[in-house]
């Protein structure tokens, strides 16, 4: 549904002039945030190199990469990074000064340049033009009401030695699979594990599935409960509360998986048995709801409002039980 | 040391970047770039290079690229 080709441009060249970015070349670095951040994180997890992604709601993600030659002689090697802020910076666009005094052994880098030439399996090597985004693609949350605005997921894997950073709107997970063993030395074989990440994209139209249907599937709710957008905004509207035997069970046939945000992290939560334990002010409750058509919209319902809702069902059902008994 | 953020690079063989973010690594600069297309629109094409005397190159040691795209990436 979406292709997305990032290019890591590894040409050299001399400087002629520098100038000032426009306001309209400004306004498109934010509206290309999510690009940036997406092209920085595979970077960070695989090294750059020239990425196909393509997002669909079911089908896998295509993701190629080729990694730049590593000739640069003397390229300072990172380890650990610590930041100091310069004092000369202007205070809407700054600069950071990174120092490091560490070094790595060469065998290091050369051991990590075999890895990061690994390509994931591609569904399409048919490449996608690199993009200006069109007009359309370039609203934003704020161009739309929350009822127009339609969400879609997307899965994508990554082969790291450590998992991928969870970020507000996609949460990484193990596949189960890894590469396979390749041989890198004598008697020495190496696979790296591969990481399935979900993210949720509110930005692009891609059905007509609203906030109100969404909050419809909610089934034998009296009173709608509010649908947030992420986790993070499910969860700090919410209080404590506590999930009974009861509606754990309930909820597990009504709602997807919960997410726990607790110190800052997300976690799915697969065993609903362990709701039980957990508080429910950091949880949150996916909602998706799909259609026909391949579109989907997923919201989130925080804790204390999924038990007072089942609170008053299940308060509703008493009085309607005594109502009866009493009518009789 | 120039802050070059929000900059936009001409260089002599006409190719156009806009620097995006900046950091400073043992006193070089690495900047974090996107292309501009021929209309000075951005591009999907992004680097991170090293800017020396005047001259700017992709930086291509594995380990550097990682930390920097990592450090950029949080410090967006």
């Amino acid at each position: 549904m979406n292709d997305e080709q990032y290019q890591f441009d590894d040409l050299s060249g001399k400087v002629k002039e520098t100038g000032k970015a426009t306001e309209e070349q400004k306004d498109q670095k934010k509206r290309n945030y999510s690009a940036h951040l997406k092209f920085l994180t595979i970077c960070a997890s695989m090294g750059c190199g020239t990425f196909l992604l393509t997002s669909t709601v079911e089908g896998p993600v295509v993701h190629a990469s080729t990694s730049p030659s590593m000739t640069e002689e003397e390229g300072p090697q990172a380890q650990e990074i610590s930041e100091e802020m310069p004092t000369d910076l202007s205070s809407e666009s700054s600069s950071s000064e990174v120092t490091n005094d560490s070094s790595i052994p060469d065998e290091a880098v050369s051991q990590e340049n075999e890895e990061s030439t690994i390509s994931m399996i591609s569904q399409s090597e048919e490449p996608i033009p690199s993009s200006n985004q069109s007009q359309e693609e370039e609203k934003t949350e704020e161009d739309l009401p929350i009822d127009d605005i339609y969400w879609t997921s997307t899965e994508q894997e990554v082969a790291s030695s450590v998992p991928p950073e969870n970020t507000s709107t996609k949460v990484w997970y193990y596949s189960g699979n890894s590469t396979p063993l390749q041989t890198v030395g004598e008697d020495v074989q190496v696979s790296t594990p591969i990481w399935s990440s979900i993210e949720f994209d509110y930005e692009n139209v891609v059905g007509k599935v609203t906030y109100d249907s969404l909050t419809e599937m909610v089934e034998g709710v009296e009173k709608r409960p509010p649908i947030y957008r992420t986790p993070e905004e499910a969860v700090a509207s919410s209080t404590e509360g506590i999930l009974s035997s009861d509606s754990t069970e309930m909820l597990s046939s009504v709602l997807e998986n919960p997410i726990l945000i607790q110190n800052g992290t997300q976690r799915v939560v697969t065993d609903w048995e362990e709701m039980r334990h957990m508080p429910i002010e950091d949880a949150s409750f996916p909602l998706t709801v799909s259609h026909e058509d391949g579109s989907s919209l997923t919201g989130y319902l925080n804790g204390k409002n999924v038990v007072d809702v089942l609170t008053n069902r299940m308060i509703s059902q008493v009085s309607d039980k005594v109502g009866e008994d009493y009518g009789k | 040391m120039e802050n070059k953020i929000d900059k936009i690079l001409t260089l002599e063989d006409g190719r156009k970047y806009m620097i995006l973010n900046q950091a400073y690594y043992h006193e070089t600069s690495y900047l974090f770039v996107s292309r501009l297309d021929e209309n000075g629109n951005l591009t999907n094409v992004f680097s991170i290079m090293k800017d020396a005397d005047g001259e700017i190159s992709p930086v291509t040691d594995s380990l550097l690229l990682k930390a920097m795209a990592e450090y950029f990436k949080n410090n967006m």
